[in-house]
């Protein structure tokens, strides 16, 4: 394995890994160092954290391998990808920091020395700490590393979605007094202290990676400087274009695909379709022309009771406009894509750069979208899709109403829609990038 | 005296107190290794006598202290015997041996032998006898037995005391813990200061007759009488005022015995109305522990009772000044550990204490870590929660290997407070300049020690020096102190530290400007350590951090020195919040009580002289309608 290259080696750390958490951000970063292995020039390596997750808790069989006296071990036979354990118990979620050093401060150390990359890209630091940037840059003074924001989880101790708990509203700015009326639990100072600290070691990244300038000008109002910040646009795996569904009376099918959670805004959605339920109902259904939801979604069996209930009684009160269709792999989404006019995002937070809204416009379907954050940046109303008014099942109502009624509409929506950056350009762009970076880093 | 048939005299003859039945022997327990108390039929004048006791081969001079106890056994037959203290010297023989006691007397009484014994059986043997007769003999031993620091010797002897005393004292009935019943009383808490030196606070009622006398009752029989000394106060809480909204109920009181206490069990309290009816109520085992007892004593102190001058004399200033003497006494060094080294001699020793939140070292050390400057100067952390002794040095060692930040950890053997922490942490210090710091105190850039030193030997005759400090929401915290008296409105009517500029915006011109101050919070504070030393260091009367600060700047003026405050520096304080506030109240009117008797003549003198907020525009900190004795407002208005 450890043979040496004059190849460039690029250590991408994440969260976790595809193969034992399908996250967003997981797939991301494991389609990213595919990607890059099918350079000439590039040697990547992938280091996932794993271990007990807050999501999958209940899992320990998913947590990745264990081995005594080591956090290290393989996940598959591929022995550029290796997993990194860290302990769930051990890490505090609020300042963001594991409380054992030691696994950064000698593990990790060690493992940064032995075949020391000439850049460090950081997909996350979630369960890593934040301070792993120190252990990192402590190890390798003058490797350039680069940090992907994904998220708003530096801001926000809400699990990085900037809502308020006080009335589920998206959030504009952090701020001790704003974070604790939504944690009361924690006083100012604490979210002053959190700050402080997460900032102290972000200062560590030489550049910063956003995937759209709404998140981009979140982290600037935070405190990031805005010259070390650079937009880049997450790439995707090609994939086929799908044809329209075959003509029918009207484009009135319409498609959710997403987690099941409550910053996913599937209630709005279901209480739309609730709305437009009752008019059919009023003025004779019409299975044709009426709109008509498949959801696809998993893990709400991970959620709150409480939201589980929530869910299931709005799904319950639809009355035959909705269809759930659970759980979906990848590999299912052209067939289900193929069955659907629109592609429906409810979301009611600000979304960073939502990979739902690029498979539509992969499979040239066009987007009805909450009109905020990334979402309001990714889809542009009446060009390649439509927005409503986060949160108002009114307005979604009208929209897909407005939506379902007019082929033409569709069409030209469709017509609108942008090329989607394929993961294979963005890996070369990034060779370049981390070229540049490693040029500057030279000590003159 | 009328007497029936005669019981033999059981010592007769040699071998006696084999053959009479246990009733009959006399019946010896040594309660210290020199106080041996006698029970038999032995015939002794009353009163005090010498003698020698005879232990095997030894002779030992013995004084004899006697009472002649009368009684009626069950058939009616009248019982002389005698209860006797023999004082002899300590001798290892004596308590091996079989004794006989003879006494020097004209008249020839024959020898006494007496059988050895526990006390329980001694304790069996005892006739039945009217209430006062016992109580009597109890009085009796334990006043021909006299004090003595025991906690040299064997505590054995105030068990053996207390034995006797639960066996002996009357049992009077137990009084209702029904406020509105008749003879109602419950103690809240007995706290043990020392084992002389008590806190006692609880309730008592009698809707029959008022209260004439309230007795605590040590284990030992030690009766202290607290009615006249004791607080009462109004308890709402056990009598609503919609009741009754005058009785005052509570009390509340500092005691001493005169002899140490080391029983737990067995406190009671005695309680006499003027009918003369008695009650008593169980006391609850002692509470102990230096810091908790302060605690609890503090807690307990009824706030609408203040201000109380006495009562703050008589009651709380001994007590915490006791116990605040026992924690001083053990505040040594335990330890001093180096991570990593400094490269040269430091300019500045940076001491923070460590109480608790152990983990605002994590986050001063992301801090300091961008600033080189920190890094070249001395770190000191003084823990003051030895408790946490193996969590901090566990972390200690993996936070320098991520930080690479030097710092020392003093380690206290026992929790001292801010101010003994401090000083603690200072003797140890090599730089020229010490900045007291708290560890809930992180700098806003980098860059800020620097200035401090920079200004600091740049102005002549400085005492101490106070940055800018700030609240999380960029409110100012901290722009020097000075202070105020609130006037009749006050918990204790008496000069308060103030802060300029609390609460203001930090870009507040008023607050932009260096100038002299009547003192700086200790919470970030630069003196040059010789000064330090000259002026006292931190005075450690106070407790738990609080007005420390403020006394040594006023020593630092009494020296002829100057107190600036310097805004250009600025960090952020957040105050920690984690405190139990009804505690932290009672800590605060104790300590600012103290600082006035200590320098409230000083204040007053000094503070014509220096600038006021309200004179500078900022609100005024005053209450609608207030009386001002301040007499800057007096000058103010003239």
């Amino acid at each position: 394995m450890y043979e040496s290259s004059d190849k460039l080696k690029v250590l991408f750390l994440c969260h976790n890994h595809a193969s034992l958490f399908p996250g967003g951000t997981e797939s991301y970063a494991l389609e990213l160092y595919e990607e890059m292995k099918e350079l000439d020039d590039v040697e990547p390596f992938l280091l996932a954290r794993t271990g007990e997750t807050a999501a999958a808790k209940d899992e320990p069989h998913r947590s990745g391998p264990v081995h005594a006296g080591t956090p290290f071990g393989l996940l598959d036979s591929d022995m550029h990808q290796m997993a990194f354990r860290t302990d769930r118990v051990h890490y505090d979620v609020f300042i963001q920091a594991l409380a054992e050093k030691g696994v950064l401060t000698k593990q990790l150390h060690g493992y940064l020395l032995a075949e020391p990359p000439d850049v460090v890209h950081v997909q996350h630091t979630h369960y890593f700490g934040v301070d792993v940037l120190r252990a990192i840059r402590n190890t390798l003074p003058d490797v350039p590393i680069v940090y992907t924001l994904h998220e708003y989880l530096p801001i926000c101790h809400r699990d990085g979605v900037m809502v308020r708990t006080v009335d589920g509203r998206p959030c504009t700015h952090s701020s001790p007094r704003r974070c604790h009326e939504c944690f009361p639990e924690h006083d100012p100072a604490a979210f002053f202290l959190r700050k402080r600290f997460i900032q102290s070691h972000l200062e560590l990244v030489d550049l910063f990676l956003a995937p759209s300038d709404f998140l981009i000008e979140k982290y600037v109002e935070w405190g990031l400087p805005r010259e070390k910040i650079q937009k880049n646009e997450l790439g995707r795996k090609p994939t086929q274009v799908l044809d329209p569904r075959e003509r029918r009376p009207a484009r009135n099918q319409l498609g959710y695909f997403g987690q099941i959670n409550p910053y996913k805004g599937t209630t709005v959605l279901l209480k739309a379709m609730n709305i437009l339920a009752g008019e059919a109902e009023r003025r004779g259904p019409d299975p044709d022309k009426d709109p008509y939801l498949k959801m696809y979604g998993a893990n709400l069996e991970k959620q709150t009771e409480e939201f589980q209930e929530e869910f299931e009684s709005a799904l319950d009160s639809t009355s035959g406009n909705v269809g759930f269709g659970g759980r979906y792999s990848e590999r299912d989404l052209p067939a289900l894509m193929a069955e659907i006019d629109w592609v429906v995002m409810p979301s009611i937070w600000w979304e960073n750069s939502p990979r739902v809204i690029q498979e539509a416009f992969q499979h040239e379907r066009p987007v009805i979208c909450s009109g905020i954050g990334a979402m309001a940046e990714k889809v542009t109303d009446g060009v390649n899709g439509l927005l409503f008014q986060v949160g108002d099942p009114e307005s979604l109502a009208s929209t897909i109403r407005r939506a379902v009624s007019s082929q033409e509409l569709w069409a030209r929506l469709r017509g609108g829609i942008p090329e989607v950056r394929s993961i294979s350009e963005e890996a070369r762009s990034l060779v370049e990038l981390y070229r540049e970076l490693i040029r500057d880093k030279v000590p003159a | 005296m009328s007497v029936a048939e005669p019981t033999p005299p059981p010592n007769e003859e040699a071998g006696a107190a084999e053959t009479a039945g246990p009733a009959e022997r006399n019946l010896a327990c040594w309660f210290a290794p020199e106080y041996l108390v006698v029970f038999g039929t032995l015939q002794q004048p009353p009163g005090d006598s010498s003698g020698v006791l005879i232990a095997g081969e030894q002779s030992l001079q013995a004084s004899i202290r006697c009472m002649p106890v009368t009684s009626l056994d069950d058939a009616g037959v009248v019982r002389e015997t005698s209860l006797l203290v023999v004082t002899t010297e300590d001798s290892a023989a004596a308590r091996e041996h079989e004794l006989v006691l003879l006494e020097n007397s004209l008249e020839q009484v024959a020898p006494a032998h007496l059988f050895v014994t526990d006390l329980a059986p001694m304790i069996i043997a005892l006739p039945d006898l009217p209430p006062k007769t016992r109580e009597a003999m109890y009085q009796f031993i334990s006043s021909a037995i006299p004090s003595y620091d025991i906690s040299q010797r064997d505590t054995a002897l105030s068990m053996r005391l207390a034995m006797m005393w639960g066996n002996l004292r009357n049992r009077l009935p137990v009084a209702s813990d029904e406020p509105l019943a008749p003879r109602a009383c419950v103690v809240e808490s007995l706290l043990k200061i020392d084992e002389k030196a008590f806190w006692i606070h609880g309730w008592a009622n009698d809707f029959e007759a008022p209260i004439w006398r309230l007795t605590a009752v040590s284990p030992e029989g030690e009766r202290v009488e607290l009615l006249d000394r004791c607080l009462r106060y109004l308890r709402p809480d056990v009598v609503p005022s919609t009741v009754d909204e005058q009785r005052k109920l509570g009390f509340i009181c500092f005691f001493e015995l005169e002899r140490p206490s080391y029983v737990p069990a067995g406190w009671i309290l005695r309680v006499e109305n003027a009918a003369g009816l008695q009650s008593e109520a169980p006391i609850p085992a002692p509470t102990r522990g230096t810091s908790t007892v302060r605690d609890a004593i503090m807690t307990s102190i009824p706030v609408e009772v203040l201000p109380n001058e006495r009562f703050m004399v008589d009651h709380v200033s001994p007590a915490i000044g006791r116990l605040h003497e026992q924690t001083k006494s053990r505040s040594r060094i335990a330890s001093v550990t180096d991570y990593g080294e400094l490269e040269g001699d430091p300019e500045v020793s940076i001491v923070i204490p460590l109480y608790q939140q152990v983990n605002f070292v994590e986050h001063q050390l992301a801090q300091f870590v961008s600033d080189p400057y920190v890094q070249s100067n001395e770190l000191i952390y003084v823990l003051d929660s030895p408790e946490m002794l193996r969590y901090v040095q566990f972390t200690a060692r993996e936070l320098f290997r991520l930080y690479g930040v030097p710092f020392r950890i003093v380690e206290m053997e026992r929790s001292v407070g801010f101010a003994c922490a401090s000083n603690a942490g200072a003797s140890v210090a090599n730089g020229r300049l010490l900045l007291m710091m708290n560890s809930d105190i992180l700098p806003d850039r980098p860059g800020w020690l620097a200035t401090m030193q920079e200004f600091y030997d740049s102005t002549p005759n400085i005492g101490a020096l106070g940055p800018k400090l700030l609240y999380e929401d960029d409110s100012i915290q901290h722009a020097g102190l000075y202070f105020q008296h609130p006037g009749d409105a006050a918990l204790l009517g008496s000069w308060a530290n103030w802060h300029y500029f609390k609460g203001m915006p930090r870009n507040l011109p008023a607050a932009n400007v260096a100038r002299p101050v009547p003192g700086v919070t200790g919470a970030c504070l630069m003196i040059a350590k010789n000064v330090y030393e000259q002026a006292g260091r931190f005075p450690e009367v106070y407790i738990q951090g609080d007005h420390e600060d403020s006394e040594l700047c006023l020593r630092l003026i009494a020296e002829g020195y100057e107190n600036w405050y310097l805004p250009k520096v600025e960090l952020y304080h957040l105050e920690s919040r984690s405190y139990n506030m009804g505690l932290r109240l009672m800590l605060a009117l104790y300590n600012r009580w103290l600082h006035n008797k200590r320098m409230g003549g000083f204040i007053e003198e000094i503070m014509l002289s220096f600038e006021l907020p309200e004179r500078e525009g900022p609100p005024q900190y005053r209450e609608v309608g207030q009386t001002h004795r301040d007499p800057r407002t007096r000058q103010h208005q003239s």
